[in-house]
Order: C-alpha cells, then structure tokens, then sequence
C-alpha cells in the first residue's frame, strides 16, 4: 500500500435522476464538490471532473446502490425507500435529509367500510414498486398476500382491478387524493442517505472522511439534525 | 442429450483451461507462503452433519447452509466454511498436544444472492491457530496473511482492524432488551450508522453519547494514530488525526475516546489489545497495512476478540478476514483459545487479473510440440523434454514439418521437429 495512492483525490459518486438530484447537486457544491454542466438531464451520465479527480455518474435512483455495492462507485446519494429494497450490502452514513417521504399502505376508498376502516384479511393482492418493503409489511402482520411488482403509476392497479391495495412511497399524499385512494398505514420513513461502497470506505477512508465531515456541517449549519 | 443438460446450477461455476490453472497455481502460493509458517495441511470433508456446522452460521435469520438428508433420514450440510469443521477434528481426533498450527485450501458452499464476486461456491485458504491466546498469535495470523497476499502478488491492500469486545461493551452497558441488542446488533453489522443513530436514540441513549459513539465507529486510526493515543483516552491526537477531526474539534465538542472510555470502560481493554498486536506487527513492518476500524465485524458468531477483513482497490468486497474465536471449540467441548483467517481466492484472482502485469507472470511454462517421421524418435524426445520440466504435446501421426507447424501454432506450442537420423531441426 502505496502512502501516495491516498493523495490522489480520487472518487467516484453516483447520483440518483429524479427528484433528489438538485437537492444532492446542491449538498455537494456545498461541501466544495461543484462541476459545470453536471445535470441529470444532459445526454451523457458520466462526468469527470479531471481537476479534482472526481467522476460523477448519473444513474436510475433503484441502481445506485447496485453501483455503489459493486464498487463502481465509491459513494451514492439515494432515498432510503431504495436502499430498503435493493437490500444491499452498503454502509449508510448519513441522512442527508431531503427527500423526505413515508411508504404507505393505501386502498380505494369505494373498498373502505363506513367507519372507514379496512378489511384486512388472507390473500389480498398488493401492487407495488418496493416488493421486498411490501413481503415484509405483510409479514409482520401475519397476512399472506400476493405481491405484484409494477415499475410505475401504481396507483392504476387498483383502479383496473389488478390489485386490492398498494404500497407505495407518499410525499405530498396528492397522488393518493387524485386517485380517491387512501392511505391506511404509514409503514416507515425514508430521506436521502449518503451511502458507501465497503472496500471504498476503507481504501479511501481520508476523503470519504472529509466528504462526511463536511455535509455533517452543512447539515447542522442548517439546522438539520446530525445523526 | 437434451440442452437441458447444459445447465450447471447457479452460483457454481466450471473452471475452464487456463483459469483453472490460475486457480490452483494461486492456491499453491498461498499454501507455500504459510507453510513456511509451520502450518500443516488439513482436509475435512465437504460434507457434514448440520448441527456441526451450524456454530459457524449466523444466529439470527435463516442459515446460508445447502442442506440435503442421508438416506437414515439425517439432515447433511455442505461446509460453508472451514473453521467449524477443523473445530471438530481437533476437538475429537487430535490429541491434547496444542498449540496446533493448521492451514487449509478447499471449496465451501454458501446459499447466497448471487452477484460479481459472490458465488455459491468458492475457494477459501486459510489457517487456524489453535491454543494459543493474545496478541502473539493474533499479530502472527496477520502477519500470514499479509505474506500469503503478498506471495500471491498482491501488495496493494488494506487490513481493518477492529475488536468484538466494542460491540460486547456496548452492549452490554446498553439495554437489556434482546430484542434491541439484535438491532443495534445487525445495524452494526449493516454499517447502517444511520439506523443505529435512531436506534440508540430510541432506545434513550443521550443523544451525546450516541453522537460519539457513532464518532469512534466511523473513524479510522492508523497504527501509529492508535499508538499515539494513550489508553486512558487524553485528548492528544497525531496530525493526521487532527486533519480528519478537524471540524469536530472546532466545534469544541470532547474527545470521543476519552468520554466512552469513561462510559465503556471495556474499551481501554480492547484498544490495549489492539495496540499489542499492532506492536508485534511493527517488527514486521506490517502495521502499514493497517488500518484500525472499530465498525469491522464479522458476520460468524464465534468471533471473541479482534477481527479483520482485507480489502484491494477495485474489488468491492471484502478478499479475505478473520479473527480469534476463543468460544467456538466450546461447542465441542473443548476450551483452547483460536484465531485465525480464510482468505477468498477468487476474488483475490479477481483482483490480479485486474493487475496486467500478474496475468503475465501467472501463465504456464511453454507448451513444445514434438512431433517427426520416428515415432520412437519422438516418444524418445517427448520423455527427455518431460524429465526436464517442459510441458510436451506429442504427435505420433506421420505429419509434414508443415502441418507439424500448423498445428503446434493452433496449439500456441513451439515446434521440436525429430528430422530423419539427424538431431532435432527445429
């Protein structure tokens, strides 16, 4: 082990397309970590900045921790509701904060009793992009039920009768509205977390170190609180 | 044959020429870099009665065991790892003449998720050192470790260091509560710090605490760092240190160590511990490999005392760890304090293939083609060449030096052509 390999700044961090890409781009510029033109919407997904020695990839937010498992990247930004399925072995260090939203049970509310409340019973079918969340909600309730993976709009399925309810990531809670579902249980919280390849945290400990050191003060400078 | 016939099940995978050579040639360094230890070899069988290796799986959550019955009905495993099973033999077949020094090479089997450098069945080497306690033979297991690596090629690398005696205390001096212990437990080994910070806060930890805590566990020493920092905790640091901690010192917060130690008072233990075994390491010069993380744990139960795991760049995983597991040979009935390492030997090959110039020195010797128009000319050649080391092909079949030279190309061999009487033309 060379002592000058740990010179070199020399990192690789995937970011996630979507809605936690400004605010991730934003953390990082923050703590030093800008480069001109880096956008989830431009055509290429891989940046280098060749200055600082920093390669940025641009990835579907359910790959990152894929990427950052493997060590093709050595950190990621991603929402816990990803890292909750992808069921990766990752080193989470940091909740960033942002992107906060809960995953929710939610059924049509044409099914819901007077009172309001739902009739849980054996075998319901549920349709959801989180299957892994979804296996476990059910099983810690002592429901069988059959799990139906989707990719997108869930809302739809149990509209068009492919499912009885879904699970699902709620924010704002106006996708649920709009589609007169409603939400029955909350099942846990996610926000975006910073995450870490394992060989990467030890063979880069001093930048990943300073990179931690640095968001846990904008962080706390911000009045977010620091876990 | 239906192309059904084709399919080998997943996880396993066929060693193909070449590959398999690099394989054994590979496990034959490591083997012959321990050996000079004093180790000997020792081989237990693939397969084993599941309650004997259940000691190696991990308490909670299902056994990564393959399971099958014999035909009395008993359930049989498949090892998953070695040290269990070499637990047993010593515990039952070796006389009470310790310490025993033993290595081993051999596939075990893991029902897995399978991805990139994670397969279902796979090659470990390793040795255990068995009664003999404390930093003398912990350093000496490092110590193999690194010079089995190093023989192997590899000199890129990194040890983490970290003791079970941080996660015993802290629990410990915690809760209670099985229920939380398994959480903060799986966390831990998780490295969710995120969810440990909720869970000891939850769980009425002062949220001080838990921040210095969580400070000690997401930091790395260096040996000389860990040197430098005195048992009783002062807040003295290394310039290194100081760089690293830098904001946190600002921000007039107390030194972790000095705090937990106060709290955790098991942990001057652990670091005195370490920082024995780092010392012997230093007379090797080996603590540069070092790095102490008192996050690393391992996911075997048995571990009592300091554990590691190694890591290359550019490989993502782990390539080899271990640690001592002075309880384990209690299962059997035994009281001999152990420790020890397996090292992964594909991902280690993973990791030379990736180092252009070890794929170069791991090909064969070169391949000689012998072939002319007296067969008993070219068997006589082909022994000669054999008793000297060279690897022969030989072909008997009258061919032209033409065709003799075509085929030894497709064969990437070179030609030694047993002409008419004369010596070999080649």
């Amino acid at each position: 082990m060379s002592e000058n390999s740990r010179d070199t700044f020399n990192l690789t961090i995937a970011l996630p397309k979507g809605k936690l890409f400004d605010p991730a781009k934003t953390l990082l510029e923050k703590c030093g970590f800008s480069y001109p033109g880096l956008s989830d919407e431009a055509r290429t997904l891989i940046f280098e900045d060749k200055e600082r020695g920093v390669n940025y990839i641009i990835c579907r937010p359910t790959d990152i921790p894929t990427y950052v498992e493997h060590g093709a990247a050595d950190l990621g930004i991603v929402g816990k509701d990803s890292i909750l399925e992808a069921g990766k072995n990752l080193y989470e260090l940091v909740d960033l904060k942002f992107g906060y939203c809960r995953f929710a049970a939610a059924a049509p509310r044409e099914v819901l009793a007077a009172d309001g409340t739902f009739q849980w019973r054996q075998g319901l079918r549920i349709a959801t992009k989180f299957p892994t969340v979804a296996k476990e909600y059910v099983r810690k309730k002592g429901l069988q039920a059959e799990i139906i993976k989707l990719h997108g709009n869930i809302e739809l399925a149990p509209r068009v009768g492919l499912a009885d309810l879904i699970v699902d990531i709620v924010s704002s809670g106006r996708t649920l509205k709009e589609n007169d579902l409603v939400a029955l249980e909350f099942l846990g919280e996610a926000t975006a977390r910073l995450v870490v390849n394992r060989a990467s945290y030890r063979l880069k400990s001093r930048e990943i170190n300073k990179l931690v050191a640095d968001i846990k003060r904008v962080l706390e400078t911000e009045g977010g609180e620091c876990s | 044959m239906s192309r059904d016939n084709f399919h080998i099940p997943p996880g396993m995978r066929d060693w193909l020429p070449g590959e398999a050579y690099r394989k054994r040639e590979l496990v034959n360094r490591l083997l012959a870099a321990i050996s000079l230890w004093g180790y000997e070899e020792i081989n237990t069988p693939l397969m084993e009665y599941y309650q004997v290796l259940l000691p190696g799986e991990n308490l909670c959550g299902p056994d990564h065991l393959y399971k099958l019955t014999d035909r009395d009905g008993r359930i049989l495993a498949l090892r998953s790892e070695m040290t269990t099973p070499i637990a047993r033999v010593i515990s039952s077949k070796l006389p009470d003449q310790y310490p025993w020094r033993l290595m081993y090479g051999g596939e075990v089997f893991r029902y897995e998720e399978i991805q990139t450098g994670k397969q279902r069945e796979f090659c470990q080497v390793g040795v255990e050192l068995i009664g003999e306690e404390g930093p003398e033979a912990d350093s000496e297991v490092l110590a193999i470790a690194i010079e089995a690596l190093q023989a192997a090629g590899l000199d890129d690398f990194t040890i983490s260091l970290g003791h079970t005696g941080v996660l015993k205390s802290l629990l410990e001096n915690f809760t209670a509560d099985e229920a939380q212990l398994n959480e903060v437990r799986n966390l831990l080994l998780e490295k969710d710090f995120v969810g440990l910070g909720n869970c000891l806060l939850e769980a009425g930890m002062q949220k001080e605490k838990a921040e210095m805590l969580l400070r000690l566990l997401t930091r790395q020493f260096s040996a000389r760092e860990l040197e430098q920092l005195p048992v009783d905790c002062r807040p003295e640091q290394s310039q290194v240190q100081s760089q690293v901690q830098g904001q946190v010192q600002a921000q007039g917060k107390q030194e972790p160590e000095q705090l937990l130690a106060e709290w955790l008072p098991e942990l001057a233990d652990v670091f005195a511990d370490l920082r024995r075994t780092l010392a012997y390491l230093k007379l090797y010069g080996y603590d540069r490999y070092i790095q102490v993380d008192l996050s690393t744990l391992r996911s075997q139960e048995y571990y009592t005392g300091m554990v590691f795991e190694i890591y290359t760049p550019g490989i993502g995983y782990t390539i080899g760890g271990g640690g001592r597991y002075d309880e384990l040979l209690r299962h059997f009935g035994k009281d001999y304090a152990a420790t020890g390492f397996a090292l992964g030997v594909e991902r280690i090959l993973l990791s030379l293939a990736q180092d252009k110039n070890q794929t170069a020195a791991q090909t064969q010797t070169p391949l000689v083609l012998v072939a002319g128009t007296d067969p008993g000319r070219v068997v006589q050649k082909a022994r000669e060449l054999r008793m000297v080391g060279q690897r022969v092909l030989m072909q008997l079949e009258k061919l032209t030096p033409l065709e003799a030279e075509a085929r030894a190309q497709a064969k990437g061999a070179v030609l030694d052509w047993c002409g008419d009487g004369e010596d070999d033309a080649r």
